[in-house]
C-alpha cells in the first residue's frame, strides 16, 4: 500500500503503521493467533478439560476420541497437558527475551553513546558470543548450570543479551549526534539519565519488533533443550519434554509425541507471522 | 589473494583464543564441582581428592588453562571422566556421522533453496510466490527435531519406505538430511528471494533487459550472480545454526555423531568430554565462517586483495 504525500500528513506515524498492519492479512492472522495463544496460556487451568497430572490408569495411550487428543503412557490427558505446558513454554520464551532486553539494551546504548574503549571491548565480546549459535550457547549454559526452568531462562537470555546489545548500540549510534542528546549533555545530565530518559524511549520501537521475532526463537530453544532432556524436566509439562518422553511411542501411539510438536509449531508460526508483518511495516522494501 | 587469505587466517586466531577463554571459564567457574558430580554423592572425600589431583583440578585456574591450551595444540583432549577412553578418539569416531549429515543437508538446501528463491522472486505476487513464502515461513517455525519426527512418522511408520533410526548405510542418511535440509531450504529460499528482489530493481538489470537479452540470461547471469554475494555471506552465518541442529537430528534418529556424544556426556556430567566437544563445535563454526569470508572474496570481484 502506498500513501500519497497529501494523505500521509493527516496520519501520525503510529496510525500509518496500524493502517499498514490492517491491510496485511497475514499479519492480522499472526496477531490474532498470538493473542489466542496468550489467552490460552493465561486461562490454562480453566481451559484444560482434565487435571493434567491425573493418571487414568485404565486408559493409558488411548487414541484421540474420548480424550480429544488421546492419553499418554500414564493415561494423562494430552490436550490438558499441552494447554498447561503452554505456561512453561511461553513464559520461558517471554521472560528470557525480556530479561535479555533489560540487560542488553542499556549496555548497548552505553556502548553506542560512549564509543571509544568501552565500545570496542563490548563489541568484541558481542561478536565472539554471537559467532556461537544460540542453541549451542543454551546447551553450554545448561551443561554448566544444570536443568530446570529458571536455568533454561538464564541460558536463553545469555544467548540473546549480545543480540540486544548489538541492536541497541546501532540505534544509539544513529541518535548520538542529535540535538536533544547534545543538549541534555550540555546541561549536565548524568549518563544514566541520558540513557534511560533520552535514548531509551526513542529506540524502544525497533527493540519491540525484534523482540517479537526473538520470542519465537526462544520458544524453539526451550523446546530443543527440554526435548534433549537437559531443559525443563518431567514431571513439569513443557512441550519439548512431552515430545522427548513421548518419542519412543511414535510407532505405537504417535499422538503422544506429535500433538505437542504441533503446539510448538503453531505458536512459533504465529509469533513469526506477527514479527514478520511488523517488520514489513517498519522496513517495507523486502516484502 | 594469498596475503588476503593469510591475514584472514591470522585474524581468527585471537577469536579462537577468546572463545576458548570464554568456554573454559564458563564451564569451570559456574557452580557445581565436576568431579563430585561425576562420581556421585556417595564418593568419599579421598576418592574425590585423588581424582581431582589426577585430573589436575587442584591447581590454580590459570595453570589449568595453560595446560589445557598446551593439550589442545598437541591434539590431546584428555580422557573421559566416565569411560576413561581418549576424548579425541571418541570424537574422531563420531565426527563422520555428524559431518555427513551436515554437508548433505546443506548442499540439498543450497540448491533447492536458491532455486526456489529465484523462482519466487521472478514470479513475485503470484500463487507460486505465495506458496513459496508460506513454505519458508513454516520452515522457519519448525523446530528441527519436530521436522525429523514428522518425516519419520510419514516415511518410516506410515509408508515404511525408509529406516527410522540407526546409521548403517546411505538409506539411514536420507531422512535426517531431508529433515535438516528442508528447514535450511526455507531460510535460503527467503534470503535468496529478498536478495533477488533487491538486485532486480537495479539499473543494470533494466539495461540488460533493454538491450534485448533473454530473460533467463538476465535472471541468472546478471541478477543471481550479484545476489549470490549476499547469499553466500548469510548462508555462512546460518551454517552455525544448521550445524548446531545436527545435535537434535542425531538425538531423534539415533545417529552416533558428536551431538549424541555431547548430550550423553552432559547427562553423565562428563565434563572433559563436554568441554572438548564444545570446543570442536565452535572451532568448526569459526573455520566455516573464515571459509565463507574467503569465498566471498573470490566471487566478488570488487574486493581487492591487498
Amino acid at each position: 500500500m502506498t500513501w500519497g504525500d497529501g494523505m500521509a500528513k493527516h496520519f501520525t506515524m503510529t496510525q500509518r503503521r496500524w493502517e499498514t498492519v490492517k491491510s496485511n492479512k497475514t499479519t492480522l492472522v499472526g496477531l490474532a493467533l498470538s493473542c489466542l495463544i496468550l489467552l490460552i496460556t493465561v486461562f490454562a487451568p480453566v481451559l484444560a478439560p482434565f487435571d493434567p497430572d491425573e493418571q487414568h490408569l485404565d486408559e493409558t495411550m488411548s487414541p484421540p476420541g474420548k480424550f480429544i487428543l488421546g492419553t499418554d503412557e500414564f493415561g494423562r490427558d494430552i490436550l490438558s497437558r499441552i494447554v498447561v505446558a503452554s505456561r512453561t513454554s511461553i513464559s520461558i520464551g517471554l521472560s528470557s527475551i525480556l530479561f535479555a532486553a533489560v540487560i542488553g539494551v542499556p549496555v548497548g546504548i552505553l556502548a553506542g553513546y560512549k564509543g571509544g574503549g568501552i565500545d570496542s571491548i563490548i563489541t568484541r565480546g558481542v561478536d565472539i558470543i554471537m559467532s556461537i549459535p544460540s542453541l549451542l550457547i543454551g546447551i553450554i549454559v545448561v551443561a554448566a548450570l544444570g536443568p530446570g526452568p529458571y536455568k533454561v531462562t538464564v541460558a536463553i537470555s545469555l544467548a540473546y543479551i549480545p543480540r540486544f546489545i548489538r541492536l541497541a548500540r546501532g540505534s544509539a549510534l544513529s541518535l548520538k549526534g542529535k540535538e536533544f542528546i547534545l543538549s541534555a549533555k550540555s546541561i549536565g545530565s548524568k549518563d544514566s539519565r541520558i540513557i534511560f530518559v533520552h535514548f531509551l524511549p526513542n529506540i524502544l520501537g525497533d527493540i519491540v519488533v525484534m523482540a517479537t521475532l526473538w520470542v519465537a526463537v526462544a520458544i524453539r530453544i526451550e523446546a530443543n533443550l527440554s526435548f534433549l532432556g537437559i531443559g525443563v524436566q518431567p514431571p513439569t509439562a513443557s512441550w519439548g519434554s512431552m515430545i522427548g518422553s513421548g518419542v519412543n511411542f511414535l510407532f505405537s501411539a504417535p499422538w503422544v509425541p506429535l500433538f505437542p510438536g504441533l503446539a510448538i509449531l503453531i505458536s512459533i508460526f504465529a509469533f513469526n507471522l506477527l514479527g514478520d508483518g511488523i517488520r514489513d511495516v517498519i522496513d517495507p522494501k523486502l516484502s | 589473494m594469498l596475503t588476503y587469505a593469510a591475514r584472514k587466517v591470522l585474524l581468527i586466531l585471537p577469536t579462537i583464543f577468546l572463545v576458548l577463554v570464554f568456554l573454559f571459564f564458563m564451564l569451570r567457574i559456574l557452580p557445581g564441582d565436576p568431579v563430585t558430580a561425576a562420581l556421585g554423592n556417595e564418593a568419599s572425600a579421598e576418592v574425590i581428592a585423588s581424582l581431582k589431583k589426577e585430573l589436575g583440578l587442584d591447581r590454580p585456574l590459570h595453570v589449568q588453562f595453560l595446560d589445557y591450551l598446551q593439550g589442545l595444540v598437541k591434539g590431546d583432549l584428555g580422557r573421559s571422566l566416565i569411560t576413561r577412553t581418549s576424548v579425541a578418539g571418541e570424537i574422531a569416531a563420531a565426527f563422520p556421522y555428524t559431518m555427513s549429515y551436515t554437508v548433505t543437508s546443506m548442499i540439498f538446501a543450497i540448491f533447492v533453496g536458491i532455486g526456489m528463491g529465484v523462482l519466487t522472486a521472478i514470479k513475485r505476487n503470484t500463487v507460486i510466490d505465495y506458496l513459496g513464502r508460506i513454505f519458508s515461513l513454516l520452515g522457519l517455525s519448525f523446530p528441527v527435531f519436530f521436522m525429523g519426527l514428522l518425516l519419520m512418522f510419514l516415511f518410516a511408520v506410515k509408508l515404511d519406505l525408509l529406516p527410522a533410526i540407526g546409521s548403517g548405510d546411505l538409506k539411514h542418511l536420507i531422512l535426517p538430511a531431508l529433515s535438516g535440509g528442508l528447514i535450511m531450504t526455507a531460510y535460503i529460499t527467503r534470503l535468496t528471494r529478498s536478495s533477488m528482489l533487491e538486485v532486480i530493481r537495479a539499473d543494470y538489470i533494466a539495461t540488460a533487459r533493454a538491450k534485448g537479452l533473454r530473460e533467463s540470461v538476465v535472471v541468472f547471469r546478471h541478477a543471481l550472480k550479484n545476489a549470490l554475494i549476499s547469499i553466500t555471506t548469510i548462508v555462512g552465518m546460518y551454517f552455525g545454526m544448521h550445524f548446531a541442529g545436527s545435535i537434535m537430528i542425531e538425538m531423534i534418529f539415533a545417529r552416533p555423531g558428536m551431538g549424541k556424544l555431547l548430550i550423553t556426556a552432559i547427562k553423565q556430567n562428563d565434563y572433559t568430554m563436554v568441554q572438548s566437544l564444545i570446543v570442536v563445535y565452535c572451532f568448526i563454526i569459526i573455520v566455516v565462517n573464515l571459509l565463507t569470508d574467503l569465498i566471498y572474496g573470490l566471487i566478488d570481484p570488487r574486493i581487492v586483495y591487498k
